[in-house]
C-alpha cells in the first residue's frame, strides 16, 4: 500500500503554471530523488505537500488518511532556504520543535546532534551556510514521522558537510518512512536513491528503479538525466 | 498557545529589554537628581535630552520588533518555522498578537510613568493626580477602552498584512495595498462610531475622528465596548480564515 498518493496535482502563480497533473505514488521504506533543472517544480511540489502551499487542483492523499491541519504531523520538510531567527541558538531551535511537534523524539536529535556535529550552544545566525543547513537538516529528522521532505540539501555545501548530510540520511531507520529528496547535484547523491522521479515544466517525465536503470540499462543515475534532459529519450 | 508565545516574546527580546532598562534608569536617575536639587540647569538640560532621547529608542526599537514579529507570520522564509507546524492558525495569531500587546501597553506605561517624571522634575515637585471616584471609575473605563483601541489597531495592522500577502502579494505594491487595508479598517471603525454617537452623547463629527475618546454615558461606554470587541472578534475570525486559506509562503 502507498505511504502517499497524489492525483492530478496542480499549481499556478499569477500566470505561471508551476505544477500540471502531478500523479505519483510514494512507498514506504524508499529514498526517492526528486530530479530536475531550476524551475522545474520540484520546490513547489515538496511545499504543497507539505502544506505551505494549497494547490489549484488535484489531491494528496497523506500517510494514514490525515487531513487538513493533522496532516502535517505526517511529514517534516527541510525548506530550500531555511530562516532562523537571530536570538536562536541550535539548542533553542531544537527546543522550540520540542514544544511545537508531538512526534519529536529528543533520543533521535540527540544522535542527529552527535552525527552532524552541531554545536548546542552556537547562534544559528553566525554559523555558515553549510552548518545552518546541517542544524536544518538536524530539526527535520529530529521527528519521527511518515515522510520526510527534503529540498536541496547539498546546495552550496563543502564535501566535508555533504559527507554528513548523507551519513544522516543513511543513518534514518524507514521501516516505516520514506524519504523524498530533491536536487539538481544529481552526481552527488545517486548512490541514495531508490528510486527517482525526472520532472520538467512542472510535468513528472520519467520514472525509474535505480537498480533496475544499473542493473538491465547499465547506465548511472546521471546519464539517465542527461539522456531525458537533453531530449534524447 | 503559550508555546507560540514563548517563542514569539523573544523576537527582538534583548534589544526591547535594553531600551526599556535604560529608559526606566535614565529616568529615575534624572528624576532623584532633580529632586533632590542635585544638578544645576545644565544638569537638567542635559537629564532632560538623554531621557527624551531613550523615549525616543524605545519607541523605535519597539516599533521594529512590533514589526520584525508581524512580518515572521506572513513572509517566507522567516516564517517557514511556524507555518509548518500544526498549531492551530488562531493559536498562532492570538499568541502574537498578546505578545505584541502586552510589550507595547508595558513600554506605553513606562514611557508615561518616564513622561510623568520628567514633568515632576521639571516641575520641581512631584505631580499628584488629583481624584476622586468618578474620576477613578472614569479612568478605568479610558484605559480599558485604550486597551482596547491599541488591540483594535493592532488586530488592523495584522489583518491588513493578512490581506496583502494573501493573493496580491506577488504584485508590485502589496505594501501600499496594506496600508490602505489598514485605513479602510479605521475608516469602517469611525463610521460606526457615528452610529454610536446618540448613545455616547457625542457629535457626528467628533465620533468620526474619535480615537480615544471616553463617551459621557455609561451606555455610551458600554456601547463603545461592545463595538470594539465586535470589531476585534471580526477582524480576528477574518485574520485566521486568510493564513488558513489565503497566505502563501
Amino acid at each position: 500500500m502507498a505511504l502517499m498518493t497524489i492525483k492530478d496535482l496542480e499549481k499556478s502563480y499569477t500566470g505561471t503554471q508551476a505544477l500540471r497533473g502531478i500523479h505519483l505514488e510514494l512507498e514506504t521504506g524508499k529514498i526517492v530523488g526528486l530530479l530536475g533543472p531550476n524551475t522545474a517544480g520540484k520546490t513547489t511540489l515538496l511545499k504543497t505537500i507539505a502544506g505551505l502551499l494549497r494547490p489549484d487542483r488535484g489531491e494528496i492523499i497523506y500517510p494514514g488518511g490525515a487531513t487538513g491541519r493533522a496532516a502535517k504531523n505526517t511529514v517534516s520538510l527541510l525548506p530550500d532556504q531555511s530562516e532562523f531567527p537571530s536570538w536562536m541558538r541550535v539548542i533553542d531551535a531544537f527546543t522550540f520543535y520540542q514544544n511545537m511537534y508531538s512526534d519529536y523524539s529528543e533520543q533521535k536529535a540527540a544522535e542527529m546532534v552527535s552525527l552532524l556535529e552541531l554545536p548546542l550552544e552556537m547562534k544559528i545566525r553566525r554559523m555558515s551556510k553549510g552548518m545552518q543547513e546541517r542544524v536544518a537538516l538536524g530539526l527535520t529528522f529530529s521527528r519521527l514521522v511518515p515522510l520526510y521532505l527534503l529540498d536541496e540539501p547539498l546546495g552550496g555545501i563543502d564535501p566535508m558537510g555533504k559527507h554528513r548530510i548523507m551519513q544522516s540520511i543513511l543513518s534514518m531507520d524507514l521501516a516505516q518512512s520514506s524519504i523524498l529528496l530533491s536536487t539538481h547535484l544529481v552526481r552527488d547523491v545517486e548512490t541514495l536513491f531508490d528510486s527517482i522521479l525526472l520532472i520538467s515544466q512542472g510535468e513528472i517525465i520519467y520514472t525509474g528503479d535505480c537498480e533496475e536503470i544499473r542493473a538491465q540499462q547499465g547506465k548511472t543515475v546521471e546519464q539517465i538525466y542527461v539522456e531525458v534532459f537533453s531530449g534524447v529519450k | 498557545m503559550l508555546n507560540e508565545m514563548k517563542y514569539a516574546v523573544h523576537i527582538h527580546l534583548n534589544q526591547r529589554v535594553i531600551a526599556l532598562g535604560a529608559t526606566v534608569v535614565l529616568n529615575l536617575i534624572f528624576a532623584i537628581c532633580g529632586i533632590t536639587g542635585a544638578s544645576g540647569t545644565v544638569g537638567m538640560i542635559i537629564g532632560v535630552t538623554l531621557c527624551s532621547l531613550s523615549l525616543c529608542a524605545l519607541g523605535i526599537v519597539n516599533i521594529i520588533a512590533d514589526v520584525a514579529s508581524i512580518r515572521s507570520l506572513f513572509t517566507a522564509p522567516a516564517g517557514y518555522l511556524c507555518a509548518l507546524t500544526p498549531q492551530p492558525r488562531w493559536k498562532v495569531l492570538l499568541g502574537r498578537v498578546l505578545v505584541i500587546l502586552i510589550w507595547d501597553l508595558v513600554t506605553l506605561a513606562i514611557a508615561s510613568l518616564g513622561i510623568v517624571l520628567q514633568a515632576s522634575t521639571l516641575a520641581g515637585n512631584i505631580i499628584q493626580l488629583q481624584s476622586s471616584t468618578s474620576d477613578i471609575s472614569t479612568m478605568l473605563w479610558t484605559v480599558v477602552i485604550f486597551v482596547l483601541y491599541y488591540a483594535l489597531i493592532l488586530l488592523a495592522v495584522f489583518f491588513a498584512a493578512a490581506v496583502a500577502k494573501g493573493p496580491f502579494f506577488r504584485l508590485p505594491g502589496s505594501g501600499f495595498l496594506g496600508f490602505l487595508v489598514f485605513c479602510a479598517v479605521l475608516y469602517v471603525h469611525s463610521l460606526l462610531n457615528i452610529v454610536l454617537s446618540p448613545f455616547a452623547q457625542m457629535s457626528r463629527y467628533v465620533a468620526f475622528f474619535s480615537i480615544s475618546i471616553t463617551p459621557g454615558t455609561n451606555a455610551g461606554m458600554i456601547a463603545f465596548v461592545i463595538l470594539i470587541v465586535i470589531e476585534l472578534v471580526a477582524l480576528f475570525c477574518a485574520s485566521v480564515y486568510l493564513m488558513e486559506r489565503k497566505v502563501n509562503l
